[in-house]
This record gives structure tokens, sequence and C-alpha cells, in this order.
């Protein structure tokens, strides 16, 4: 039985789209005797398709069709065939995830990912992405440091703060290497964004218009104050005026933790040692060449990750799944299962559960009686698995489960170990013709969807199977501010 | 890098990162490592109280033999004798317990009583739910004082049971005395050697939650009661 499993990144970025394509190795990592548990053992990046322009319409947004050919294409290049994949992440990253048409283009797209793909954008993730494709976490992990890792692209500067290999904060800053765009050979500025007008109007640089004559000088006065804000809005620096407006997330607000190193991802940090100032028909090389000169003296050390302007797409191949515990309980034939919204509730408190059930489907505004739902049960500590605290539970659920005439299957989430125990005590309590999946060693900590996959194993045994599971954030961007 | 050895330190139970004065180890080191030893020690010596026997066994009327060890001592001392039974206390089992069944289960002291009496009261009734779910019979359970892992085939054997689970106390270790672990075999008899049985282990709050390795255990003989061998040759299955 194999034991590895193909994942597929796609980047589809304000600039530059690309994929990778990874192996994640599993194997059993209990001791020997002990129950089983599978755990990814290996990530590596077997291919990475060359960067190319993300093709755009006359009116700004993506080309869906071209775009879905030049992925197409690479698959082409190394012979991969949509059933080869097993899993992976569509991202639409930046600003483009604002294009109207992203779900158009996902429509596209999904049908070239094989049956598990995932559409996800949003500030929070790719920020998290981020920092797992460009290293920082592992290094963080590794050398006990905390770690700011800022992914700066075309449209965002996307932040996340690390202490000890956990992801601990995220934001977003709307500054990016394509806010201004130019023609190099007319030597004239092309377009300037909204969120460059608002720093150009504060630094009163007028003459930064479309259509104007390119000054170098001018460009490298709003280059410097944008990486003075890239740096001081996630480090708290006295004195520096950043712009609370171009934040699209909450700022950091843990900003005042000593920071050992900064990390640079992205595509503007891959230019970052770039002489040639019009490689690019936009700011990022200046921009580039600014973020150098503010680091050079600034007193935190910082770092170019390696590969970094596919940090994103990396960590979308390689870290969006997760593998659940092995004693679970599911029946194959009811999987894979799409875009189950998350009901999350605090299992510690007994007798509250229906009532929290219920308002959680009010809130997140879900008929139960037409889709099913993944509840996530939370507050539960590995001393509180009794066999009497289980049963209340099923009970519970079960009767919210049967009053509200809810949509089977019934799916169960947890992080604690818990999930064949549960799934055969529901079993007791339903009728047979219910479906019953219940996962527990899942991290849900931030995340309104769930993917669930077919079951991958080690053996042949079907008591030790595991679930490929992707959590995900909103499907599409929605500002948090 | 203190943090670092602080962080390494929360992984793992074990005595790493200690610190020493001169050529020993800190007093407060010192003392944990004592204490931890003679609770290991008590764990060895102890005996299945009687509160314990009182409350869940007799209440349940759990029929309670002794192997051939005469006493605990007996039983450190001299281990084979924790193996078998006399043949007359197979014979009494065989009046009050029904023969002929799926599962024997047996709850052995081992080498810590303290594993029985922590674990049991919520792997049983995960166990008794999970059996009678998937219509699997288990007759009468069986208390084995002085009892080692082979004690459960020959009393399954005795009452012609297709199955014999031993839920018996692991030797203890300093950072857990309460660890228990399940055996199983399929066709149990004389015949039977350590490769024939299948092994749950580290059945404990700190390791598969008892719950948890409950429902597993059913569905482990679920599977061997349809495959009928369990041990090696169940997992050179794959």
């Amino acid at each position: 039985m194999s034991n590895a499993l193909i994942s597929v990144g796609i980047d589809i970025g304000t600039t530059t789209s690309h994929l990778v394509v990874t192996k994640l190795t599993f194997a059993n990592s209990s001791l020997v005797n002990a129950a089983p548990n599978l755990a990814i053992t290996k990530r590596e990046v077997i291919f990475e398709s060359p960067v190319f322009l993300t093709p755009l319409t006359a009116n700004g947004e993506i080309a869906a069709k071209q775009t879905a050919d030049l992925i197409a294409e690479a698959y082409d290049t190394i012979g991969l065939k949509k059933s080869d994949i097993d899993t992976g992440a569509l991202i639409i990253t930046g600003q483009s995830a604002r294009a109207r048409n992203a779900e158009e283009v996902s429509a596209h797209l999904a049908d070239l990912a094989g049956g598990f793909v995932v559409e996800s954008a949003g500030p929070h993730l790719e920020s998290a992405l981020a920092a797992r494709g460009s290293q920082a976490v592992d290094y963080s992990c590794r050398t006990a440091q905390t770690i700011l890792n800022i992914d700066i692209g075309g449209g965002t500067s996307n932040y996340a703060l690390i202490v000890n290999g956990k992801i601990v904060e995220t934001a977003c800053l709307n500054i990016g290497g394509r806010m201004l765009q130019f023609d190099w050979c007319q030597n004239t500025i092309t377009s300037v964004s909204q969120s460059a007008k608002i720093v150009i109007d504060d630094l009163q640089l007028n003459q930064l218009k479309a259509g104007q004559t390119i000054v170098i000088d001018t460009l490298r006065q709003l280059a410097g104050q944008l990486a003075q804000t890239i740096l001081a809005t996630a480090t708290a620096v006295a004195g520096v005026n950043t712009y609370p407006e171009l934040m699209l997330t909450n700022a950091l607000t843990n900003s005042q933790l000593a920071i050992d190193e900064i990390w640079l991802s992205g595509g503007v940090a891959s230019v970052i040692d770039e002489d040639d100032l019009t490689k690019f028909g936009d700011l990022g090389v200046l921009l580039g060449q600014a973020l150098r000169q503010e680091l050079q003296n600034h007193p935190i050390k910082f770092k170019v990750a390696p590969r970094a302007i596919r940090a994103t797409v990396i960590g979308a191949g390689l870290h969006t799944l997760q593998l659940s515990g092995s004693t679970i309980g599911f029946a194959s034939e009811n999987l894979p299962l799409r875009n189950l919204k998350l009901i999350k509730i605090d299992a510690s408190k007994n007798g509250t559960l229906s009532q929290q059930i219920n308002s959680q489907l009010q809130q997140r505004e879900h008929e139960w009686t037409k889709a099913p739902v993944a509840i996530v049960l939370t507050g539960i500590s590995p001393t509180m698995l009794s066999f009497t605290f289980l049963k209340q539970l099923a009970i519970e659920i079960t009767q919210s489960f049967v009053s509200a005439s809810a949509m089977d299957p019934l799916v169960l989430v947890s992080e604690v170990d818990l999930a064949m125990a549960l799934n055969l005590i529901l079993k007791g309590l339903l009728t047979t013709d219910i479906r019953i999946i219940t996962v527990d060693g899942i991290n849900v900590a931030e995340g309104d969807y769930i993917d669930i996959g077919r079951p991958v194993s080690a053996s042949a045994d079907p008591n030790t199977q595991s679930l490929p599971i992707v959590v995900k954030t909103l499907l599409f961007y929605k500002s948090d501010k | 890098m203190q943090l670092r050895i602080e962080q390494l330190k929360a992984l793992t139970p074990a005595r790493i990162g200690v610190s020493r004065s001169g050529t020993r180890p800190l007093t407060a080191t010192w003392l944990s490592f004592r204490a931890d030893h003679a609770l290991a020690r008590d764990a060895v010596h102890s005996e299945i109280s009687a509160a314990f026997l009182n409350e869940f066994a007799s209440a349940r009327q759990f029929p309670q033999i002794k192997t051939l060890a005469e006493s605990r001592r007996d039983f450190i001392l001299y281990p084979p004798k924790g193996k078998r039974t006399e043949q007359s206390t197979i014979d009494e089992l065989t009046k009050v317990c029904p023969s002929e069944i799926d599962v024997q289960i047996v709850i052995s002291d081992g080498l810590s009583a303290l594993a029985v009496e922590e674990n049991l009261i919520d792997l049983l009734p995960m166990l008794e739910y999970g059996f009678a779910l998937s219509k699997i019979n288990i007759g009468q359970i069986v208390i084995a004082k002085y009892a080692r892992v082979a004690i459960a085939d020959q009393i399954a054997h005795g009452l012609k049971a297709k199955v014999a689970l031993n839920l018996i106390g692991e030797r203890p270790g300093l950072s857990c005395a309460s660890g228990l672990s399940a055996y199983i075999t399929y066709n149990p008899g004389p015949h039977t050697v350590s490769s024939d049985r299948t092994v749950v282990s580290n059945i404990h709050k700190g390791g598969t939650p008892p719950t948890e390795a409950g429902a597993f255990i059913v569905k482990t003989i679920e599977r061997i009661l349809d495959k009928k061998v369990s041990g090696v040759k169940l997992q050179q299955l794959g």
C-alpha cells in the first residue's frame, strides 16, 4: 500500500502565478504495540513550474481560461495527470483575491486540480502559508527563535509572527511591488493603485500620476516610505508614520515581542539584490532596494528566504493538509466530503450542547436539514475522556441532530483522541441508516470550512486508517476589519 | 538556549536536562527520582484494593481466581507461577461462567494493580458497549490475582472461548506506574506462544485513553474473529 500523497499547490497572484507539486510521505509514528497513529514524516517539493505573469483582461480581472491553459501546460510538461493528484490547494492571493471573478477562476481550475483541491484565499491564511513555505516556521522550531516572516508580493505584504515554531499572529498590509506600474520604453507611469495614492498624497508627491514621466528620485522617495511603513507596521517603530487605512486585517498586537530575525519572502524579496530597475514594469525592484537599505540599518537581523518568491505556493502544497488520528470512525463510500461548514462548540459544558449548536447554526445562517455540517468539539482535555463523559456528549449531540431532522452524515472533529470511541457510542444511539464520521488529531483553531478526503493507510488493517483533512478559511476574501 | 531545553523537557516525561551538582544530581532531582521509584515499587507490590474489588467486581459478580502463586511475594519471586492456575479452579469457573463464547475477558493485576484500578472504570464500559453493539458475546468477566499474560489463555481454553482478552497491569516505569495492556489471543490453549498474541499497550490517561483503547480493542477483535488469526499472523496480513 502506498504511503505517500501527491499534493499540488497553485498560486494565482496579483502579478505572477505558478505551481508546485509536492510529495507527502506518511508512516506510523506510534510506539510498537501501541494504538497506531499515522503522521506526515517527510514533505518534499518534486516539481516547480516556471513563474508566469498572471493573464489579466482589459478591465483588470484574471483571464480565467488563459490561466487554466497555462496550468494545464505545466501539467503536460511533467506528464502529471489529474488522477495522480491526491490533494492540493489552489489559492488566489493578494489583491487578485478581490478580483470580481475569483469564483470563475477557481471553477476553471478546480477541474484541473483533481478531485480534492481547495479554493481558498484570505490574508491570514496567506500569511501563514508563506511563513511555512519560506521555512521560517521550521527554522523557528529548530532554533527556538522568534521570527517575523514578511511576504511581500505584488499587492500585499503578509506578516506572520512565529514563536518557537508556532505562528502566533498574522496580519496583512496593502503594500506591494505592483502599486505603481511603468512603461520603461516610454518612460511613463501607466497606473497608480488606490493604496499607493494614500501614501503619495501624504508625501505630496503630486507628480506621481498615471501618464506622467518617470522621475527616479521621486520614486525612490515613495519606495523608501513604503519600505519604512512595511517594517514600522510590524515592529512598532516609534516616530514612523504608518497608514492604518492600508491594513487589510487588524495590526499585529504582539509587536512588542522581541523579534530575533526578520525573514523576507515573496516576489519583492526575491529582487532585493536586483540592480536593474527596469527588469519588471512595476515598483518591485525599487521597493526591494529600499527595503534592503532600511534593513541594513535596522537593529533586527534579516534574511531572504530560500526560494522566496515561491514561499506561499510551497506552503500551500506542503502544509494545508493534516492527517487525522488513526483510530477514527467513517465509511469510505461517504468520502470525500467538501466544503463542510464548521460549527464550533465547547464540549466541556454539559447540558448546553444543543443550545450551542443551534446558536452557531443560526449565526452561520446554516440550514442543517439541507446540508451537513462538521461539529468541532473544543474544550476537552485528555483527562476528561471518561466513558460517562463521552456517552453524555454523544447523547446530547444525537438529540440535537435528531430534533433538527439534520442532514447526514453527522461529522464530528476533535483534537483529542476520542474519535473511535465516540463513533461506537453514536452508532449505538442513532439508527443504522445515519452515516457518522468522527475524526480526531485535527487542529481547527483557525478555519471555517473543512474538506475530508478518502482514507490513507500504511497497512491493510481497516482499523488503522487516517483521513486527509484540509481546514480552510473563508472561501473568498473578506476583510476582518 | 535555556528556553530550548524547557521546550524539549516539555515533550517527554523522561528525566532530561535535570542538571547536576558536582558529580551528583540536584537534591530536587534525586528526591523526585526516589519518589517515582517508590511509586513503581509500590505498584509492583500492591494488591488490587478491597474497595475496588467490592465496588467493581463483587457488585457485578465477577468470579475471582488465584494463580499457582500463594502470595504477591511468591508471584514476584517465582514468575512462572503467575502463568497458570489449578485445574480445579478452571473446573469451578466452568460451573459459573458460560462457555463456547466469542471473547473471554480476564482482568489481571500483573505488575501494576494500580493500572487495573485506574483504567478499567472507563475501559470496561467501553468494551461492554462496543461488544454488545457488534453482537460479540463476552460471557462472564473473570478477575485473576497474581496473574501474568498466559493465564487468560488457560481460562479461555477451559471455557472454549474463541478469543482470550487479558487486561493486565504493565511493568511500571519511572514516569508511569498505571499503564495497562490488552493481550488478545485467537484460539487460545496450551499451544499458545507469545507471537500468537496481539497487544494494545500503553493504555492510560497520558497514553491511549482507556475509552479510545476500548473502541480500538473491539474493532481489532472484530477483525481477529473475521480473519481467524491473531498476533504476528494478523500483522502479516498487512
